[in-house]
């Protein structure tokens, strides 16, 4: 029932991703040359919008890789505890990413 | 019959055995399209770490970032990259063809989804090759 209601979930964040992960690859290897170099990263993610949109990105691919390891997981038919245990495992793993994510957009924005 | 068609906890069958998954006698192609989502998500989640640890370099600064870029120059790489683009466009197109499922979207045109899919991302796949190798 938990998977179920959680493929919800993992379906909508895989729509946006269809969105948001179009757009970071055309931003990144068509319209900033590939972020090849130090200096076209800071360039690129001084663009506020362009800083919204990989922040949401960030957190989307996030959840729906972590909520994707669950369900792999889950569906190997583990008992309740060992469940909740995964869950609030996988959740502190996506908090750590998200947050280092965060922090490396704060370093490169920053350099600005 | 819709009902008798898709069947949507059909891939999440609880199996002791990992290997199961990727089990191919027997399946149909909606049996291959799971096989297929499921390598590729697992492909995409270890990718994102791997993501993750080359632009952590950025923080290392210039010297760190440009070095790893150059590092990652090799046709290997190069190579690896073409399978990773083959992963991301399977797994969106079959997601998109998951999401019409879970809402009763075209369920008899299932397994025509499923090759249109496969196609669409083999054509890109190659197309990205030409423009990369
Ligand atoms: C490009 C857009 C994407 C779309 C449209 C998409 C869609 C989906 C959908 C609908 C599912 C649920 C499949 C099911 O019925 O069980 C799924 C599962 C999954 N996705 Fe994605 N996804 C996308 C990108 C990604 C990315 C970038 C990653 C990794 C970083 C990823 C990793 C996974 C994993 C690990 C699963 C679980 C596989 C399973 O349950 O068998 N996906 N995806």
């Amino acid at each position: 029932m938990a998977l179920r209601r959680m493929w919800i979930w993992q379906a909508l964040s895989g729509f946006l991703l269809v969105v948001l992960l179009a757009v970071h690859l055309v931003a990144n290897h068509f319209a900033a040359g590939g972020l090849l170099t130090y200096q076209q990263v800071v360039a690129y993610l001084s663009h506020p919008a362009v800083l919204a949109l990989e922040i949401l990105f960030l957190a989307t691919v996030v959840f729906h890789a972590l909520a994707g390891v669950r369900a792999l997981v889950l569906d190997r038919g583990v008992s309740r505890k060992t469940a909740r245990g995964v869950t609030a495992a996988l959740v502190v793993v996506g908090v750590l990413l998200v947050g280092y994510g965060l922090w490396l957009f704060a370093v490169i924005v920053s350099m600005t | 019959m819709v009902s008798e068609t898709y069947r949507r906890p059909e891939p999440r069958q609880p199996s002791r055995r990992v290997w199961a998954w990727f089990r191919l006698r027997g399946r149909g192609a909606s049996g291959w399209a799971f096989v297929l989502h499921r390598l590729t998500g697992v492909v995409l989640v270890f990718y994102l770490l791997l993501h993750f640890y080359v632009l952590s370099n950025l923080a290392r600064g210039p010297q760190a970032y440009n070095a790893i870029i150059s590092a990652m120059k090799s046709p290997w790489v190069t190579l690896l990259e073409v399978g990773l683009i083959a992963a991301v466009l399977f797994h969106g197109l079959n997601g998109l063809r998951l999401m019409l499922m879970g809402l009763q979207i075209g369920v008899e045109q299932q397994e025509a989804m499923f090759w249109g899919a496969l196609v669409v991302s083999a054509l890109f796949t190659v197309v990205a090759a030409a423009l990369m190798l």
